[in-house]
């Protein structure tokens, strides 16, 4: 089952036309500690102008001294998000223990092109109080590992006629050989 | 024409592109031993049920283990002529060496002896090793395609297209005229 992690937020500006939506989306299976964990961030502007200065800021969900970050940053910053355009950003993390760690606000700035409002947009609502528990990969293995047992099962079914058959050609090729001789 | 002697029997058969009724038992009996391998790891790897998947599993087996025993009778015909070619001397210097002080057996029976021993010698080999070849490159052909080549397809499709085309694969090549 795809464990999945969507977090929705939007901020409803009267004045503004620009109206920037934020989701995070974990696209590893598995939130696994000492592994790579894959995690999108989803940035839609569903308003009626552009987005500009868009920040994005999530460095308070993968400290330092709990994560390992391979490719990407969580702060990240976006010129423009024309309207009715979704972005993508993706960040790559390593997890250094097995742990819950609870997931923090993940926010994001921005500033409409035509009115020049600043507004924020934050996913507090959603994340708040939720923990995402880092396990470790033997406490899925049942689950998410490749057994060797088929590949043992298959091996017992194939090669006993195959290794037989070559073992009983070698034996007859070995008795009936002729010795060159010089 | 003529009632055939049973030594020319054993020449002609030595040169008959058929095999035998207990070659094809043991032709299909192989083929049918290997046919069900892939199905157990597709069972075990992919988790496909034997209710669920009974037609998919039955298709698999029934064409590759027909397909396989025809690349096998055809490995073994190709390589009979080689084998016997080869053995050739040594069965005759065998032969020799157990009647060669026996005054009973005239030159022209210890040659149909050789002969003989010849045809099972060569008969036992190609079926060991066209057996042995065919499996070898089926399998391979089947393990590289179901879990790189095709890995992302759905297990059923996976299944049919590694299995029954591996197989088509080993019998087209065992076609080779040389």
């Amino acid at each position: 089952m795809k464990f999945s992690l969507l977090i929705l937020a939007w901020f409803v500006s009267v004045d503004a036309s620009a109206r920037v939506l934020i989701g995070k989306n974990m696209l590893s299976t598995y939130p696994l500690a000492h592994k790579q964990n894959v995690f999108e961030y989803q940035i839609v502007n569903i308003g009626n102008t552009s987005a500009i200065n868009v920040e994005l800021h999530d460095r308070d969900s993968f400290p330092t001294d709990r994560f390992e970050i391979l490719k990407g940053s969580p702060n990240t910053k976006f010129a423009e998000i024309p309207p009715q355009m979704t972005v993508y950003h993706h960040v790559v993390v390593v997890p250094r223990n097995v742990q819950p760690i609870e997931d923090k606000n993940v926010t994001v700035d921005y500033t409409d092109s035509e009115t020049k409002q600043v507004s924020h947009v934050s996913t507090l609502w959603y994340s708040k109080g939720r923990f995402t528990h880092y396990l470790h990969e033997d406490a899925l293995k049942a689950v998410i590992g490749t057994s060797s047992k088929p590949f043992l099962g298959f091996a017992a079914i194939a090669l006993p006629f195959t290794a037989l058959s070559s073992l009983f050609y070698f034996r007859s090729k070995s008795r009936y050989s002729v010795t060159k001789q010089n | 024409m003529g009632k055939l002697t049973k030594e020319e029997e054993t020449l002609l058969s030595s040169y008959s592109a058929t095999s035998s009724t207990k070659g094809t038992i043991f032709f299909y009996f192989n083929a049918l031993l290997i046919s069900l391998a892939p199905l157990y790891l597709f069972y075990g790897v992919h988790q496909m049920e034997v209710y669920d998947s009974l037609a998919v599993f039955v298709l698999s087996a029934g064409g590759t283990a027909y397909l396989l025993q025809y690349a096998c009778k055809n490995q073994k015909r190709l390589l009979k002529h080689q084998i016997v070619m080869k053995r050739g001397p040594a069965v005759e210097r065998e032969i020799n060496e157990r009647y060669g002080n026996d005054k009973k057996l005239t030159i022209k029976d210890r040659e149909n002896r050789a002969l003989i021993r010849k045809n099972e010698v060569a008969d036992s080999e190609s079926t060991y090793l066209s057996i042995f070849y065919t499996n070898t490159l089926f399998l391979t052909i089947m393990l590289i395609s179901a879990f790189f080549l095709l890995a992302n397809l759905a297990p059923v499709f996976n299944l049919l297209i590694s299995t029954i085309g591996s197989a088509g694969l080993v019998a087209f090549l065992s076609t080779a005229k040389n």
